[in-house]
């Protein structure tokens, strides 16, 4: 099968006053379309910034990244905070892409609806964003990028502000999404057990400037491949030892 | 409610009532002081004028529609300058926001002209202007212009970066940044903005009809002082305290509501 995304010798600093700060150095992979790749990499190694690359709002110094499509494509991106607006309704922070890119038309807004009903956020539809609880934040803000209908979803820890129980259940319904629409996505971590449970292969990161230590192919035997049921398969425990090992 | 909860409630309402009772009271024996202290010729109330005076005086300007007319001047042009800066200030604040280059060159100039004494201004732009209602209301504008754009130029920096991110995200640009983010995130600081400035404009107002006007309170308070009718002028005060009062009033209202 063809990459859909391909980055070949990424390369990225940032520039200020005080001096140069290097974040990616040489950073090349390839994603099949429908796979699902998590990153792992220790807090500041500059995972944000490659998302951010890949997404298009920064532009690599050197290197290219390609997209492989010959249809235009949209990058879903989930930051690493929900930034919901707390001027807006809930709903409308939904509708904030749609609005942004003036796509406010019936199957997109009919689409939000029926996201807000799967996830269970119709009650508080009106409700400002302050009265959610962090999960239902979480999937607000999930909507919001899933309104746009992204070929590629990246999702920067979205569920690191979460408790533990509320956090595997909403990666559950992120997980489940993803599969059921097929789509590619990539998911930043620096939770080894959550990068080993949703990813088909794991890429691992060294410390600032972040280059690629490994790529770990995740091959779990289970029935049906969800983050919880991930967590039971007998070969989890010796990725997670592979993997602490690599970010030790 | 419990019986505490209710006792809460009671001793509450009780605070309140002084409070109140004891401004009114306040009222009442300055009032009273003044009107017994020059009927008693302790001090001059041709220098002083007293309460009842200011009534009479009120009373005869009533019927003949004067006193009308010059508050209607004066407000007119408070209300005219005050949605000019409004309008003025956030346009620029705008232009400021979209073109950093521009902001980073006249900032110093803009921080000068408004630490200056703005009343300073007002001769100037007279003789530029004439002896009009023009000049009134750009002496009235350039009291609050430069402090309106500096503040609510400020507010607009102060715009979240990570939510920037997540409309550059959803693929806005620019103006999408301004429209949604950071027009409506600082609605605050527009709001305590307009506060500040229905102030100004007065004061704005008053200087610019002490030197220009025929007409307004501004004038009735220059021209009584220059006759020495102090009762023309007193009663010009309390006008003026009444509707200062009032549109501070307004303007915390809709601040209430947004
Ligand atoms: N706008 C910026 N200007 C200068 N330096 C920056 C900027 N953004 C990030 N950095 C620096 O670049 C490095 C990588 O940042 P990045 O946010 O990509 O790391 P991260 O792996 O996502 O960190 P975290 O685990 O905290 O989310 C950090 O050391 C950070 O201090
Ligand atoms: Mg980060």
């Amino acid at each position: 099968m063809n990459p859909i995304i391909s980055l070949d010798h990424v390369n990225y600093s940032y520039h200020t006053s005080k001096g140069e700060i290097p974040a990616l150095s040489d950073i090349s992979f390839q994603l099949q379309p429908g796979s699902f790749t998590s990153i792992v990499g220790p807090s500041g190694c500059g995972k944000t910034t490659l998302l951010s690359l890949i997404s298009g709002i920064l532009k690599p110094e050197s290197g290219s990244i390609d997209i492989h499509s010959s249809n235009h494509i949209y990058i879903g991106y989930m930051l690493q905070r929900d930034n919901l607006f707390e001027w807006r309704s809930v709903y409308k922070n939904m509708l904030l892409g749609l609005e942004i890119q003036k796509k406010c038309d019936k199957d997109h807004i009919e689409n939000v609806n029926h996201l807000m009903d799967a996830y269970g956020l119709s009650p508080f539809k009106h409700v400002r964003p302050s009265q959610l609880s962090g999960g239902m934040r979480q999937r607000a803000a999930l909507i919001r990028t899933l309104a746009l209908e992204p070929d590629i979803l990246l999702l920067d820890e979205p569920f690191s502000a979460l408790d533990y129980q509320t956090r595997l259940e909403v990666s559950d319904d992120i997980y489940k999404i993803i599969q059921d629409q097929n789509k590619t996505a990539i998911l930043v971590t620096h939770d080894i057990s959550e990068a080993i449970s949703m990813g088909d292969q794991v890429i691992v990161l060294t410390g600032r400037p972040a280059t690629i230590r490994k790529v770990v192919p995740i091959k779990l035997t289970v029935d049906t491949r969800t983050p919880l049921s991930s967590r039971f398969a007998p070969e989890f425990k010796d990725y997670f030892n592979e993997e602490w090992e690599e970010l030790e | 409610m419990s019986v505490n909860q209710s006792k809460y409630i009671r001793q509450q309402k009780i605070y309140k009532a002084i409070i109140t009772c004891t401004r009114f009271l306040i009222f009442i024996a300055i009032l009273i002081l003044w009107e017994v202290s020059t009927q008693l010729q302790l001090v001059n109330p041709f220098i002083f004028s007293s309460p009842s005076r200011i009534a009479a005086i009120f009373m005869k300007m009533c019927q003949d529609g004067s006193i009308l007319h010059h508050c209607m001047i004066t407000l007119g042009e408070t209300a005219l300058s005050f949605f000019i800066i409004i309008a003025a200030g956030i346009g620029i604040a705008v232009l400021l926001w979209l073109w950093k280059g521009l902001s980073d060159i006249i900032e110093p100039y803009l921080i000068i002209l408004n630490s200056l004494p703005k009343s300073a201004l007002a001769p100037m732009l007279i003789v530029w202007l004439g002896n009009n209602q023009k000049a009134i209301i750009v002496t009235a504008i350039s009291v609050a212009i430069f402090g309106t754009i500096l503040n609510i130029y400020t507010g607009f920096l102060e715009t979240n970066k990570d939510q920037i991110r997540l409309i550059r995200t959803l693929g806005g640009g620019s103006m999408s940044i301004l429209t949604k983010l950071v027009l409506p995130s600082s609605r605050k600081i527009i709001v305590s903005n307009l506060k500040v400035n229905i102030g100004l404009c007065l004061v704005g107002v008053i200087i610019g009809e002490f030197l220009a006007a025929r007409a307004g309170l501004g004038y009735l308070i220059i021209y009584g002082s220059q006759v020495f009718k102090m009762d023309l002028v007193a009663m010009s005060i309390v006008i003026l305290c009444v509707i200062s009062a009032i549109l501070y009033k307004i303007i915390d209202l809709i601040e209430r509501r947004t």
